[in-house]
């Protein structure tokens, strides 16, 4: 039950590869071919039945138009081809899916409990122009909310990339859009350090929506309440309420909203604390809120022009 | 005629006999004693013979101490030096002599060769350093008034040919390493191996996850500038008779067992004392009066201020409080248990003198006299009533003026048991465990000891796992498989196997607990949620704990705290207000949590901690919540640990 909520996480963070194991920076890439195969594996499987699109951004960050690429997983194994790729920000959306609640003691996968996301359940992420890889989770979501509220105060979509993508490269230290984070509840030995304290930060938000969802009362994870802290976030503080004023993020058939006690950073060291055998010697994320909400970064990423 | 000069003859024999001793009957008298034993130990004679022992043996000259696979000891020598001989381990006094007066003419002459030990040394250590020496098969070990740790690796560290050596660590003084192929000094917080006699020790960047060593611990007992006596702060028992209790306390089965505050001018308390091997029956009180015939060689008495110890068992009910001196509240366990009773030992007479009589209050052994009353020490060849050994008469060295870690040799350990929510808390000895890089090695809880308790992991599982490197705190469950309960008594042991297959056992554990916990008497605290385990109930579910607060109020001397946790498709929420904080010791208890499942309050809970003074504050709790859901009995435990909020 409890890793419940992180396999929810492992699972759709998912990986958009190409054939190369490597990633590559921003100033590389393939975008000068005519069409690439990419390549998709969730983290941690299986997840089935999620579909996987890849949509092109317009200047408010929102997706435009049709897929440009779309697959369904199946055992967390997707694979999408997209023709005339470009510079161009692209937004990676995983919708509904059903996934298998490995946590779950029963030995019988078939009896295992499975989790169903509604059909309008999304988490989104950003492929970067020369990348061929993208993770997917709550915090890529976090972003992508947080920079459509930067495209508001920019007029230039990529400007506005440019301040979130290092906002979170300076928070963090690490490309939250292309690092793919180690299994949460078991990362792998060989997994780079890097990749591990990604998944400590997934691992924390994990707890911190276990938290929000029983503050609640309700003993399932639920859609709505994930979604409701990834507003919160957005505006870079997790304090319950939107853009810094007194409104509270609202939750559907929860009067009183969000509640306003959850601290992201407890949660990351909690969720590191209880699993300290795999962490041990790993650099504890610090989300440092103030340079996550950096009007005027140091702009350490920015994306490749075309 | 004939008669009397046999007689004549055989009476000046007798007195020539006493007179010319030989050399060897001359220093057969002990030169320490077992003050703690884990499993199974045995002590093998020069001669070849070997006997199981247990806490409270002697230790002779020429004795071969040996721990089998789940075995661990603690020795204390009669200079006040300490040795843990880890399990699966031999050590062996080669040679020892302590002359108090002069520790010129004291020798310690000790050897390991098997396994690992943790030193401290004592007296002679301080006073004549060369006279000091650690064999180690590859290696002697000189000290410059240390506490360090050994380990002999064979295939016994992580099963790896390459590990073998010697590994030494330093935790404070120094030791200098000797082999045929030469010197090295070790200072505080390095480490060594020595792979052979002929080969050069190599530094190590850090200590070898096998090498029993705690250098957090270690560090802040050197900052804690503590310099009270271990001799009186040592290992004591504490057993609630909580049946007892409950059948005293009426239908509720709460009782509240408590002495008056041993101050000075509170003298005339008594205290309840067993002799011999009896368990209750034969007891005698021992008023002030008694108290006050100690021998004029023993050490003062320690101030006697007041702590409370609490032992909550039994589905949240019964609640036992004992107020005993705080000197001895490091070593003093808090226990608690339908068929468990209590038991302090190892007391100096006037803490014993200021503990009240209660029906609690099952035997006391005092340090002056523990040989003669030696209540719950099992051990056939020590301990009996005037067994007349001429080492009972060596008062071990106060070594109040030693600060090298002698002081904070517990831990603060706190578990509970879903299917009745037993609820006990307890310090363990330092020996217990195997803390490297600051993390305890999951062997290190795979069985505790509370005085003749013994708590195996048998075959469960340790689940949920979780240290905190800031405060040192560890926990984890165990579940699944069954646990062994071992309750060892004078006559035999007598295990009792507990099922964990619908129910776990969640334990808090350390860091080490310093004697005089100092809590500040103004103003309050906020603690924020660092681990916990996923809280159980009894019909085999795993839950999720959503959150845990916990404040303390040290100006009223309370506490409040509240879980809110998820399990089999309800939410559950404990709380309590005003929980009373013990000042002296940190420890909160009550057995009258407010419980919500769903929004009904027809329930009742426990909850049971401690605050946890350090560089870094940490406190840590053990929760049990129980309600009739659809008729039947639901109970979920589980553990929480906190830091002070930034």
């Amino acid at each position: 039950m409890t890793k419940q909520i992180l396999v929810l996480f492992c699972l759709i963070s998912l990986v958009i590869a190409c054939s190369s194991s490597e990633s590559l920076g921003p100033s590389a890439g393939t975008h000068d071919l005519d069409t690439i195969t990419i390549r998709g594996a969730a983290t941690k499987g299986p997840l089935t039945g999620s579909t996987i699109s890849i949509y092109a951004l317009n200047s408010l960050g929102s997706k435009s138009g049709d897929p440009l690429g779309q697959a369904i997983s199946v055992d967390g194994i997707w694979s999408i081809d997209i023709s005339n790729p470009n510079n161009e920000l692209r937004l990676i959306e995983a919708k509904g899916g059903e996934y298998i609640d490995e946590s779950d003691p029963e030995t019988d996968i078939n009896a295992k409990r499975r989790i169903t996301l509604g059909s309008d359940d999304v988490l989104q992420s950003i492929l970067i122009p020369g990348e061929t890889t993208a993770a997917i989770n709550f915090f890529t979501y976090t972003l992508v909310e947080n920079l459509r509220k930067e495209v508001f105060k920019s007029t230039n979509l990529v400007q506005a990339f440019n301040k979130v993508w290092s906002r979170a490269y300076n928070t963090l230290g690490f490309d939250p859009f292309t690092e793919i984070p180690a299994d949460p509840i078991e990362p792998d030995i060989n997994a780079t350090d890097t990749e591990k304290t990604y998944a400590l930060l997934i691992g924390g938000a994990a707890y911190a929506i276990n938290n929000a969802t029983i503050k609640t009362d309700n003993t399932q994870i639920s859609y709505t309440i994930l979604f409701a802290m990834v507003q919160d976030l957005a505006d870079c503080q997790l304090d319950g309420f939107v853009d810094f004023n007194n409104e509270r993020v609202q939750i559907p058939d929860i009067p009183e909203g969000l509640f306003d006690d959850i601290d992201i950073q407890n949660e990351i060291t909690r969720f590191r604390n209880n699993n300290y055998e795999q962490y041990i010697n790993v650099t504890l994320p610090t989300w440092d809120q103030v340079e996550f909400c950096n009007a005027d970064p140091v702009l350490s990423q920015v994306v490749p022009s075309s | 005629m004939m008669k009397k000069y046999f007689l004549k003859v055989s009476i000046a024999a007798f007195f020539l006999s006493l007179i010319f001793v030989p050399p060897a009957m001359a220093n057969n008298k002990s030169v320490g004693k077992l003050i703690f034993t884990i499993g199974k130990v045995i002590i093998i004679k020069p001669a070849g013979k070997q006997k199981r022992v247990r806490r409270g043996a002697k230790i002779y000259e020429g004795d071969l101490l040996k721990t089998h696979k789940k075995g661990q000891a603690q020795i204390k020598f009669t200079d006040g030096a300490r040795v843990s001989v880890r399990p699966n381990s031999e050590f062996k006094v080669e040679a020892y002599t302590y002359n108090k007066a002069n520790t010129q003419e004291s020798k310690s002459e000790l050897s390991l060769l098997k396994g690992g030990i943790r030193a401290v040394t004592g007296a002679i250590g301080k006073g004549n350093k060369k006279s000091y020496k650690m064999k180690a098969v590859v290696a002697t070990i000189g000290i410059r008034g240390t506490d360090y740790s050994l380990m002999l690796c064979d295939q016994n560290c992580g099963g790896n040919s390459a590990n073998r050596g010697l590994y030494v660590g330093v935790v404070s003084g120094g030791v200098t390493l000797n082999n045929d192929a030469g010197k090295m000094d070790l200072a505080p917080n390095q480490y060594a191996k020595v792979g052979s006699v002929n080969s050069i020790p190599t530094m190590l960047p850090k200590a070898p996850t096998f090498l029993m060593f705690d250098k957090t611990a270690a560090s802040k007992r050197e900052r804690s500038k503590v310099t009270k006596s271990f001799a009186r702060a040592k290992r004591s028992g504490v057993k609630s008779k909580s049946a007892q209790k409950s059948n005293d306390n009426g239908a509720n089965g709460s009782s509240q067992v408590s002495s008056k505050p041993a101050s000075a001018a509170d003298s005339s308390k008594s205290v309840k004392q067993t002799s011999g091997n009896s368990s209750s029956s034969e007891s005698q009180t021992v008023t002030q009066e008694d108290s006050q015939k100690r021998p004029p060689n023993s050490q003062p008495a320690p101030s006697p201020v007041n702590s409370v110890i609490s032992a909550t068992t039994n589905r949240y009910s019964e609640n036992s409080t004992i107020e005993i001196p705080t000197d001895v509240v490091s070593s003093v366990p808090e226990i608690g248990g339908a068929e468990s009773t209590l038991t302090i030992n190892n007391v100096s007479e006037e803490v014993a003198s200021n503990i009240e009589p209660s029906e609690d209050v099952i035997s006391v052994t005092s340090e002056e006299n523990e040989e003669n009353v030696a209540v719950g020490i099992d051990d056939e060849n020590t301990n009996t009533v005037g067994d007349g050994d001429s080492s009972d008469n060596v008062e071990p060295e106060d070594t109040s003026s030693n600060e090298e870690g002698l002081t904070a040799l517990s831990r603060f350990f706190r578990f509970i048991i879903g299917s009745d929510n037993t609820e006990d808390a307890f310090a363990i000895n330092e020996s217990d465990t195997n803390k490297v890089d600051g993390l305890f090695h999951t062997e290190s809880v795979n069985s505790v000891v509370i005085n003749e308790v013994e708590y195996s992991q048998g075959t469960a599982t340790l689940n949920n796992y979780g240290y905190d490197p800031e405060t040192g705190l560890s926990w984890g469950r165990w579940s699944e498989g069954n646990i062994s309960k071992i309750t060892h008594t004078p006559e035999n042991s007598s295990p009792e196997s507990i099922d964990l297959s619908n129910q776990s056992l969640h334990w808090i554990m350390g860091p080490d607990r310093l004697d005089n916990v100092e809590l500040r008497t103004t103003g309050t605290r906020n603690y924020v949620l660092i681990g916990n385990t996923n809280p159980t109930d009894n019909f085999g579910n795993e839950g999720i704990l959503g959150s845990a607060t916990l404040s303390a109020d040290f100006e009223n001397r309370t506490v409040d705290a509240d879980v809110k946790i998820s399990i089999d498709q309800r939410v559950w929420l404990g709380e309590q207000q005003n929980i009373p904080l013990n000042m002296d010791n940190g420890n909160f208890h009550s057995d009258q949590m407010n419980i919500q499942v769903d929004g009904g309050t027809d329930t009742a809970g426990s909850l049971s901690g401690g605050l946890i003074e350090g560089e870094t504050n940490a406190a840590g709790f053990t929760y049990g919540m129980e309600a009739t859901i659809n008729g039947e009995t639901n109970r979920v435990n589980g553990a929480a640990v906190f830091k002070e909020a930034p």
